[in-house]
């Protein structure tokens, strides 16, 4: 029998993966498997995203299942922390260290001489755009150099397998790209990278795959195109501002795509599609006429949330 | 598919543990402390303490032993196991300065989730802290008396005095050690239990037998004429194990193996209660 070829195999699985805090579950009876490049994990507050990402990256105990990092259980290897790297959601820096002292010192920890820490921490610092500000006591950083740091101190061994959770809160939108371009780098220089995010654009602008949590279970595991072929078949709410909201109803009801208008207000169209690309394509033309006093207009279903609230009625 | 089905890309490497991964914690926090003006301050104060106490026994040596033979300075171990226990304040100075806010402050920025995600074990953690509280009482205590016991072998024109002194280093190193461990490990507990400093302090002061316990506790032993409140003196208990590594009287009335006993429970103790609260992730409940 032939195996699965390199980049399919997997290098980060759970097996009926359970965690609970007293009576309540975090994560319940998750198994998932995960191969080399990034992979997002989608979820809203409280979804349980949080819980399995620490569990995954050894911080926490499961009650419960298997997680196995290059196919050895975490739990029973310590060493294979050395092929880990994690950046974790809160910000666990020391203060009164400069960011290279701390990357330094992080390094060492991972069993590296104190050249060989100095190099790598440099090379990490290089890689995350953060060299100039190196010698700064991280007391002094801004969110996003916080932000970077942590990337840094997750890269600086050179792992195989990285837990990187929400890295880009509070970075300002070119700290942000740059992350995101590294995270996609490593995903292509054969890393596994499991990313975490409620922001469905930003997972979608790093990688096309994705776990999408809801109350502790996999909601949904694969290509997002083909989750949102999913969501497709519900109609799309688009809100348009106007001056003359029932003038404007009649022009939609007319059009095949739109399943429904209502005026929500004296400003306010609500437009249900189930093709919105058709409604977007006609809203120029409709705006250029100018009795109809089309401000703006806004799709309502384009969030995660409005994601889950489909899939989890898809479910039922 | 179930996950067992699919072929896992497997790391070949070495799974085993590298030793001695808690030596980074220590030579990174110990010179950062050891920096501190403060703390040199009171380094030199410890160390000028036992160049007095050098300066008088040099005098002594070259006055024949004067001052031994009327009674005002001990003599062979009794003088070295002093010569430690006077370096006693200091030594419990730096316990409190080095160790109070070690596990607190990594509790406080959330770093332990850092050290554990790196293949650093608990039992690592837990070491490389007390490493830095050891380190200290061994650079107030140990180091300044085997530099001193050093001087008086090579100042001593008495004979037999190294035959009488020879073992003075090697009681010094144990007693040290039961020191650094029953006063660090009792700091680290303390220091994961609580956040604020001033709480942490005040409570090992009051746990570790000094100050308000000290003298209730020998008051009420000479009251009850039942010597065994000392128990519940950590210090002396502590003094006690060292006089018996020294071979000399202790400064209490019971077997030093009761002492011995105490002060393992303690370490133990505060070795659990590490253990427990030392987590990567706290989970409130």
């Amino acid at each position: 029998m032939n195996g699965p070829s390199p980049s399919s195999r997997v290098t980060l699985a759970t097996e009926e993966l359970s965690r609970w805090y007293g009576q309540v579950i975090g994560v319940n009876d998750v198994t998932v498997s995960i191969t080399p490049g990034v992979t997002g994990l989608l979820g809203l507050n409280g979804a349980g995203k949080s819980t399995l990402f620490k569990v995954m990256a050894g911080q926490l105990t499961p009650s419960k299942g298997v997680v196995r990092v290059l196919g050895h259980d975490l739990f029973r290897h310590r060493g294979l922390f050395r092929r880990i790297g994690f950046v974790a959601e809160a910000d666990a820096l020391y203060e009164s260290m400069t960011g290279r002292e701390m990357l330094v010192y992080l390094t060492r920890l991972q069993g590296f001489s104190r050249a060989e820490a100095r190099r790598r921490a440099d090379a990490a610092l290089e890689r995350t755009h953060l060299s100039d500000d190196a010698d700064r006591t991280v007391r002094g950083y801004s969110k996003g150099m916080r932000q970077k740091i942590k990337l840094a101190q997750a890269l600086a061994h050179d792992p195989e397998v990285f837990f990187l959770d929400e890295p880009f809160n509070g970075m300002d939108p070119v700290s942000r790209r740059e992350a995101m371009e590294l995270v996609v780098r490593l995903g292509e220089e054969g890393k596994t990278v499991l990313v975490s995010s409620h922001i469905l654009h930003e997972v979608e602008a790093m990688t096309s795959r994705i776990l999408l949590m809801h109350r502790g279970r996999i909601l949904a595991e694969g290509d997002i195109g083909e989750i949102r072929d999913a969501v497709e078949r519900h109609p799309h709410r688009i809100e348009i501002r106007c001056d003359q909201p029932r003038a404007l109803a009649p022009r939609f009801i007319e059009m095949e795509e739109v399943q429904g208008v209502r005026v929500e207000s004296e400003k306010i169209l609500l437009v249900e599609s189930d093709l919105p690309r058709e409604v977007f394509r006609r809203l120029p033309h409709l705006a250029l006429d100018a009795s109809l006093g089309i401000h703006s207009w806004t799709t309502l279903d384009d969030d995660l949330k409005s994601l889950f609230e489909y899939l989890v009625e898809d479910g039922r | 598919m179930p996950i067992y089905d699919q072929g896992y890309a497997r790391w070949e490497g070495s799974l085993r543990r590298r030793p001695l991964r808690w030596w980074p914690i220590v030579r990174r926090n110990f010179p950062a402390e050891l920096r501190r003006r403060r703390t040199l301050l009171l380094l030199m104060l410890a160390w000028a303490a036992v160049l007095v106490q050098g300066v008088i026994l040099y005098g002594d040596l070259r006055a024949g032993g004067l001052l031994r033979s009327s009674g005002l300075l001990k003599g062979g171990m009794l003088y070295f196991y002093q010569a430690v226990n006077h370096q006693g304040p200091f030594v419990l100075l730096f316990v409190l300065l080095s160790g109070t806010e070690l596990i607190s402050r990594d509790r406080r920025y959330q770093a332990l989730q850092i050290y554990f995600s790196r293949p650093l074990t608990r039992n690592d953690y837990i070491l490389g802290k007390l490493g830095i509280v050891a380190a200290f009482v061994f650079l107030v205590s140990w180091l300044p008396v085997l530099v001193l016991w050093l001087f008086a072998v090579i100042v001593s024109t008495q004979p037999g005095y190294l035959a009488s002194v020879w073992m003075a280093p090697l009681s010094l190193t144990v007693y040290c050690a039961v020191w650094s461990l029953a006063a660090g490990l009792l700091i680290l507990a303390l220091s994961s239990l609580a956040r604020r400093s001033a709480i942490i302090a005040v409570s090992w002061v009051l746990l570790y037998g000094l100050l308000v316990i000290r003298g209730v506790t020998t008051l009420v032993a000479s009251l009850t004429h039942w010597p065994y409140w000392g128990a519940l003196d950590l210090d002396r208990n502590v003094k006690q194990v060292g006089a018996w590594f020294f071979g000399v009287d202790g400064p209490l009335d019971y077997s030093p193996l009761w002492s011995l006993v105490i002060v393992a429970a303690v370490v133990v103790g505060c070795y659990l209660i590490l253990r427990r609260r030392i987590r990567p992730v706290e989970v409130a409940l």
